[in-house]
C-alpha cells in the first residue's frame, strides 16, 4: 500500500474543518487564532502534496515554487501571530480581560 | 512510508481533538503545537524537509510568543523584577536549545545507522539539506528578517507606554424616579 495524493487531500481537508470548528467554538482569541493557523497548516500542506504528486515538467525542472510560497506563508502566520498576541496584550490592559464577546462593546 | 504517515496523522488528530475540546487554552496551544509537528513530519515525508525544520522552528516560535503573551495578560503570573528583555532573552535561547534538539533527534538516526531504514531511505538529513540546497537560503533569511521584524514590533506594542483607559465596569444602575404615591394612599 502506498501513501498517494488522497491520503494527504483528506488530512488537509480534516485540519481544514478542524480549525473552522475551533474558529466557532472558542471564545478566547488565542483559541482563534489557533484555528486559523490550523486552517493555514492545511492549506500549506496542500500546496506541498501537489507539488510533490505534480508530474514533471520540462519547462520548470525544478518545480520549487509552491515550498517557496509555503515558506512565505509560514513567515506570514509568523507575523501574524505575533501582532496579534501584542494586539491581545494591549487589549488585557485596556478594559482587563480577553473576551471576543466583550469586545463587541 | 505509510507508517510514516499515519505516525503523523495521528499526531496531527491528536493535535486537532485537543484543539478542540481542551478547557483550559495551554490545551488548545498545545493541540496546535503538537498538530503542527504532525505537519512537519508529512512535509518531511513529502521530501521538504528544510520546509520541516522551518515549521518546527517557526512553531516554536509562534507557541513561546504565544505563552509570553498569554502569561503576560495573567494577573500576578509575571516574575516580579523580570523584565521584557529577559523575557526575549529567554524566548531565543529556548529556541535554540529546541532546535538544536531537534536537529540531534533528526540527524541522530543517520549518525547510529549507517544506511537508512527503508522508510526513510528517501529523506537525508535536515542539516545536510539545508547546506546542499543553497538556493533556499535566501527565503529562510528573508523569513528570518521578517520574524525578527515582527518580534521588536510586538515588543513595541507591549512596551509603549499610554494612558491606559480604565477598565469596563458594570453598567451604572440608572437613577429613576421614585414612584408618586397614589392619591388615595396605601390601600
Amino acid at each position: 500500500m502506498h501513501v498517494t495524493l488522497w491520503h494527504f487531500l483528506m488530512l488537509s481537508a480534516v485540519m481544514a474543518a478542524a480549525g473552522v470548528a475551533t474558529m466557532l467554538l472558542r471564545r478566547n482569541p488565542l483559541g482563534i487564532l489557533a484555528g486559523i493557523e490550523l486552517i493555514v497548516m492545511a492549506a500549506m500542506l496542500n500546496l506541498v502534496a501537489f507539488q510533490a504528486y505534480a508530474p514533471p515538467n520540462p519547462a520548470f525542472p525544478g518545480r520549487t515554487a509552491p515550498q517557496a510560497l509555503v515558506l512565505m506563508i509560514m513567515a506570514a502566520s509568523a507575523v501574524e501571530a505575533g501582532l496579534l498576541v501584542a494586539v491581545l496584550v494591549n487589549f488585557y490592559r485596556a478594559f482587563g480581560r480577553v473576551d471576543v464577546e466583550r469586545a463587541r462593546n | 512510508m505509510v507508517i510514516w504517515f499515519y505516525l503523523f496523522a495521528c499526531a496531527v488528530i491528536a493535535g486537532i481533538a485537543s484543539c478542540i475540546f481542551a478547557r483550559q487554552i495551554e490545551g488548545v496551544l498545545l493541540g496546535v503545537a503538537l498538530a503542527a509537528t504532525g505537519v512537519a513530519g508529512e512535509f518531511w515525508l513529502l521530501n521538504a524537509s528544510y520546509l520541516a525544520l522551518a515549521q518546527l522552528v517557526v512553531w516554536g516560535a509562534i507557541l513561546l510568543m504565544m505563552m509570553t503573551g498569554m502569561t503576560l495578560v495573567r494577573r500576578g503570573a509575571r516574575v516580579p523584577g523580570v523584565g521584557a528583555l529577559e523575557w526575549v532573552g529567554a524566548s531565543l535561547a529556548a529556541i535554540v536549545v529546541g532546535v538544536a534538539l531537534v536537529a540531534v533527534m533528526w540527524a541522530g538516526p543517520w549518525w547510529i545507522w549507517v544506511k537508512a531504514p527503508e522508510a526513510t531511505a528517501n529523506a537525508q538529513s535536515i542539516g545536510r539539506d539545508l547546506v546542499s540546497a543553497r538556493g533556499f537560503m535566501a527565503p529562510l533569511l528573508v523569513m528570518a528578517i521578517l520574524i525578527a521584524t515582527s518580534a521588536v514590533g510586538a515588543l513595541y506594542l507591549v512596551r509603549r507606554r499610554r494612558v491606559v483607559e480604565p477598565p469596563l465596569t458594570p453598567a451604572k444602575k440608572i437613577q429613576t424616579a421614585p414612584s408618586r404615591p397614589r392619591a388615595g394612599g396605601v390601600i
